[in-house]
């Protein structure tokens, strides 16, 4: 019989409580014991970015987060990023065809969310550097990056 | 038997566990150890957390600087009595790497990664050792070179924390060459601190990262620097003997003739920014 | 970033008034994209899931003495070791849907390994951390072989065999023929009258596709003896075949489910999961998962073939060039896989976008004990285009000449004869070379500027030279008439050919393709595509359009006496790739 470890934690605002394996990390217990899928497997090694979501409002790696590590705290995906309505990023993102697999979107909305949650007006050097965790194997980082601006722009449009 | 994953709350308690268990090893920011665990590597048996918050202490304010082991890049970059140290610390993969990674890792991280250890190397830094391994002496100090001559895995000793004296303004340069930029691992890292009196280049210490397994220092170009003036024909002097003393490795990014040709190239480059 | 629409150039040939071409639009999939929950294989969740990892080899080439799994089968969490002798039909070769190869690899190697990695045994465990304690259980006793890892020591008498479905460590291709060959007009005249010789070695490395989705499949057994797959394979009627009949079950027995696939550029079209994943289910009736690790991806999962080219040009002191020769071996690691038919699109693509009335090309699909390669965005063509680009550059040189100005000399014109003999239409690369040369204020000459892919062309360059060949000696030379037909605002010119006799001697295709009785397609949801997409998802499903005449001179397939058989048309995709 495996150890199993009990894990509770808040996630998108709402706690959870789970049993973890030894050893066993954030990516997987989100997926196969929450439920959430939005943060995906892409290199089990904090290589791609495609696991990406916060904890705390800080972005990690979550393959690579020891998954007890994340006792009490809150953990942020892109499954709570949109309620009713989508963010202005996932809207600049369908817009701008920000996507082709779409396999590293989730990531990339989470660092651009997190970029944006501490800086409201990056330029377009720091929202480079913000998404340098995140590898789009299409290559799309072009697209990915205007439709980040886009939402800037109208943010700053808005606020004043 | 698979991973088996301890949470200590103990600095010294921790250092006796390792002591007595050649397999244990120690978990920080998990960015090192955490894709080994993934891969189900079987070598590792027994992983240490430790919740000593003596880990993530610092001390910037005097004229000694102290950092502990548990410190992240992020923590270092957001402190700004660290500015020094930010052109290392940014040079650790994205944002997130650097809310995870911590310092204590960084100094164990095998090539072409521990880009700011390479910095501390040029900068003279001392660690302390946590008791266990090394004995009682938890107070000792050792140069942070000796830490790079040992093994990386079984046996590393526990580090608690880096000292260090605030560098003057404009004694160092760093620069990394990465082939993907912002975020890629290094071709080579450079760090270099200069010490200069009445003209002169009183100290030098020129530590490089990528060349071999762990951050290295080259003492004998520090040698052709010392005494002399900052002078084109001593920076010449000084590229033409790196590879005398090092031999560069090759790896997936690099060849041992490419880091070779880029480790003088670069030194020249931050040796002219420093004349 | 713009993208520069350059509607100057062949403005009577393009239609503005389309309703969707030309239009922006979102995909139709980008919802569930920026929202997270597009339908990964990886994103079904079963009750009890196995997972599978791989006992591989350590070695380049090895004989397998002696496989113990005593200690393995008792660990905890380990439900079945599978091995090579579970595996009903052991041995496969990917293109063996199109009778293109001989089968040659198996699921999991039984008396050898033939490259690093290569997997030996598959463990399913009830946890991914317990198949890897087990897997490192394992004990194989190999007796270590020679190896070879390069393409020209490996043709070499007496280098080690790979493979030994190919002996001599070459592809055989139709007709047992070891290599493609290409022959137009005769290159040793040509060469002897050349006022210079230009000669280069040029090697390309294999690229790993590195999709940030990894290769993967779940199964699971569904009621009525039949199994689900959900899979990333970018080819889901393809990996369905090789499923069906690696495992020897009717593909009515397979319900695949994929389509939304997180990159693949060519790393999906292997089945390297699908077929482990359904035989887990099989042999255990449970779900079984089997991924590969971001290792596993780079180590074993198959790149782009490495290539190496010898190429030699016979230049005329104006800047033509009269004659190129090309011989090129590609790396086709241990297996076939995809690279013998990387080495038939090759040969199609030579000597590259140039006018050389002389040409003459060979090219080889070589087994080494590499990884195996594959498919990888362009294969056969971005490799040697890399060589030929680099030949052009060091022909300039030879000559004196701006490298800019040589190539727009040697250009296409519309209405050229290629080598391959099919008339060049619609050839743009003078007017991108000069858009380019705008681009980043590079001075080209007067005259230069003044060209045109759009005159210049036909005439004596539409004519097939008289060719030597080996086995048929002097072929006469080719006719061919070009005639633009007038078009109407808004229509793609025609152009309409009269195809010569081909220099293999068989006789010109018929002009009406025999039709073919679409088969009944084995049940497969959730895509509209089956091998033609680039790792992209889904496109949006195509309207019906009234069927439209090819022209003929842009019809497909090579000249040949070989009659479509029903069959092939289950996989005719396969045929129409764009990648």
């Amino acid at each position: 019989m495996m150890v199993k470890k009990p894990l509770e934690f808040r996630l998108n605002g709402t706690e959870v409580a789970v049993f973890a394996d030894e050893a066993e990390n954030l990516l997987s217990v989100l997926r196969a014991k929450v439920g959430d899928l939005t943060p995906k497997y892409g290199c089990g090694q904090g290589g791609c970015g495609a696991c990406m979501v916060t904890i705390d409002g800080r972005t990690v790696l979550s393959c690579i987060t020891l998954a007890e590590t994340v006792a009490g705290a809150d953990v942020g995906t892109l499954a709570g990023l949109s309620g009713e309505r989508l963010d202005p990023l996932q809207e600049a993102f369908m817009d701008g065809f920000a996507a082709q697999c779409g396999y590293c979107t989730p990531g990339m909305i989470v660092a651009a969310r997190a970029l944006l949650q501490h800086n409201p007006t990056p330029d377009r050097d720091q929202i480079i550097e913000a998404i340098s965790d995140n590898i789009c194997r299409c290559t799309g980082y072009e697209p990915i990056i205007e439709a980040i601006q886009s939402v800037v722009a109208q943010e700053r449009a808005g606020g004043s | 038997m698979p991973v088996k994953i301890e949470s200590m709350a103990d600095l010294d308690a921790a250092a006796q566990v390792l002591a007595g268990d050649k397999t244990a090893q120690v978990l920080g920011g998990g960015t090192i150890l955490m894709p080994r665990v993934n891969a189900g590597d079987v070598a590792l048996r027994r992983l240490l957390r430790i919740s000593d918050p003596v880990l993530r202490k610092m001390t910037v304010g005097g004229p000694e600087i102290t950092i502990g082991a548990g410190v992240s890049m992020a923590d270092i970059l957001a402190q700004q009595g660290l500015a020094f140290l930010h052109p290392a610390a940014v040079c650790v993969g994205g944002p997130a790497i650097r809310n995870m990674a911590t310092l204590g890792g960084n100094l164990f991280a095998k090539a072409p990664y521990g880009d700011l250890a390479v910095l501390l190397l040029a900068l003279g830094t001392e660690v302390s050792l946590a008791g266990g391994r090394t004995g009682p002496g938890a107070a000792r100090r050792d140069p942070i070179e000796v830490l790079f001559r040992q093994s990386t895995d079984a046996r590393a000793p526990l580090v608690r924390a880096v000292h260090l004296a605030r560098p003057k303004a404009g004694q160092v340069q760093f620069h990394k060459m990465a082939r993907t930029n912002p975020r890629g691992p290094a071709v080579v890292t450079l760090a270099v601190s200069l010490e200069v009196s009445a003209g002169r280049i009183a100290k030098a210490r020129i530590a490089l990262g990528g060349i071999e397994t762990r951050p290295c220092l080259a003492v004998g170009v520090a040698r052709t620097l010392e005494g002399a003036a900052l002078s084109e024909a001593a920076i010449t002097r000084a590229c033409a003997e790196v590879l005398r003393e090092l031999t560069p490795r090759s790896d997936a990014l690099a060849s041992g003739w490419y880091r070779g040709e880029m480790a003088q190239l670069h030194l020249r480059r931050i040796l002219q920014q420093m004349m | 970033m713009s993208v520069d629409f350059r509607k100057d150039i062949f403005a009577k040939e393009r239609d503005d008034n389309l309703n969707e071409i030309g239009k922006p639009t979102r995909r139709q999939d980008i919802l569930g994209h920026v929202t997270g929950r597009s339908p990964f294989f990886d994103d079904h969740r079963f009750d009890g899931l196995l997972h599978i990892k791989c006992v591989r080899s350590p070695h380049h080439h090895a004989r397998i003495r002696a496989i113990d799994t005593t200690r393995a089968e008792t660990m905890p969490g380990v439900v079945r070791i599978i091995r090579g002798s579970d595996v009903p039909v052991n041995l496969n070769t990917l293109l063996s849907l199109l009778d293109f190869g001989k089968d040659d690899e198996p699921v999991l190697a039984e008396s050898k390994v033939a490259y690093m990695g290569e997997p030996v045994l598959a463990i399913v465990a009830q946890s991914e951390a317990q198949a890897h304690e087990a897997v490192a259980a394992v004990r194989i006793d190999y007796e270590v072989l020679p190896h070879v890892l390069d393409v020209e020591e490996a043709i070499k008498p007496g280098a080690a065999v790979v493979n030994e479905t190919y002996p001599g460590n070459k592809f055989e291709f139709y007709g047992g023929n070891d290599h493609q060959k290409l022959r137009f007009g005769d290159v040793a005249p040509a060469f002897a009258r050349a006022d210079h010789i230009v000669e280069g070695r040029y090697q390309m490395a294999p690229i790993e596709q590195a999709p940030i989705e990894p290769n993967g499949a779940i199964a699971a057994p569904q009621t009525n003896d039949r199994y689900v797959c959900y899979t990333s394979t970018q080819g889901l009627f393809f990996s369905l075949g090789t499923v069906a009949k690696l495992l020897n079950v009717e593909s009515n027995r397979l319900h695949f489910i994929g389509g939304t696939v997180g990159g693949g550029f060519g790393g999906k079209v292997d089945s390297l999961c699908e077929p482990l994943a359904i035989l887990g289910a099989m042999l255990t009736g449970r779900a079984v998962r089997y991924v590969l690790d971001r290792a596993e991806e780079m180590q074993v999962s198959a790149p782009r073939s490495a290539e190496l080219w010898y190429v030699k040009d016979g230049l005329a002191a104006d800047g033509r060039i009269i004659a190129r020769q090309l011989t090129g071996y590609f790396d086709s690691g241990a297996y076939t896989r995809l690279t013998g038919y990387g080495v038939v699109k090759c040969i199609g693509h030579l000597p590259g976008p140039y006018t050389i009335p002389n040409v003459h090309s060979d090219a080889y699909c070589v087994y080494t004990n590499r990884t195996p390669a594959t498919a990888m965005r362009g294969f056969g063509v971005t490799a040697v285009d890399f060589a030929i680009e680099r030949q052009m550059d060091k022909g300039a040189r030879a000559l004196g000449m701006d490298p800019f100005e040589f190539r727009l000399i040697n250009a296409y014109r519309d209405g050229d004869m290629k080598a391959h003999r099919r008339l060049a239409g619609n050839c743009a690369l003078i007017e991108s070379i000069q858009a380019a040369a705008e681009r980043v204020d590079y001075p080209l000459g007067a005259e230069f500027r003044a060209m045109t892919s759009m005159s210049g062309g036909g005439g004596e360059r539409a004519l097939i030279p008289p060719t030597r060949t080996e086995r048929l000696g002097m072929l006469p030379a080719g006719t061919s008439t070009v005639e633009v037909k007038t078009t109407a605002p808004g229509l793609v010119p025609q152009f309409g050919v009269d195809l010569p006799v081909p220099a293999t001697g068989l006789p010109a295709p018929s002009p009406t393709p025999t039709p073919v009785p679409a088969p009944k397609a084995p049940e497969t949801r959730a895509t509209t595509y089956d091998y033609g997409a680039s790792g992209l998802s889904a496109p949006p499903a195509p309207k019906e359009v009234p069927p439209a005449t090819e022209p003929a001179a842009l019809t497909k397939s090579q000249p040949g006496p070989v009659t479509p058989k029903p069959r092939y048309s289950r996989y005719s995709s396969l045929g129409n790739r764009r990648r």
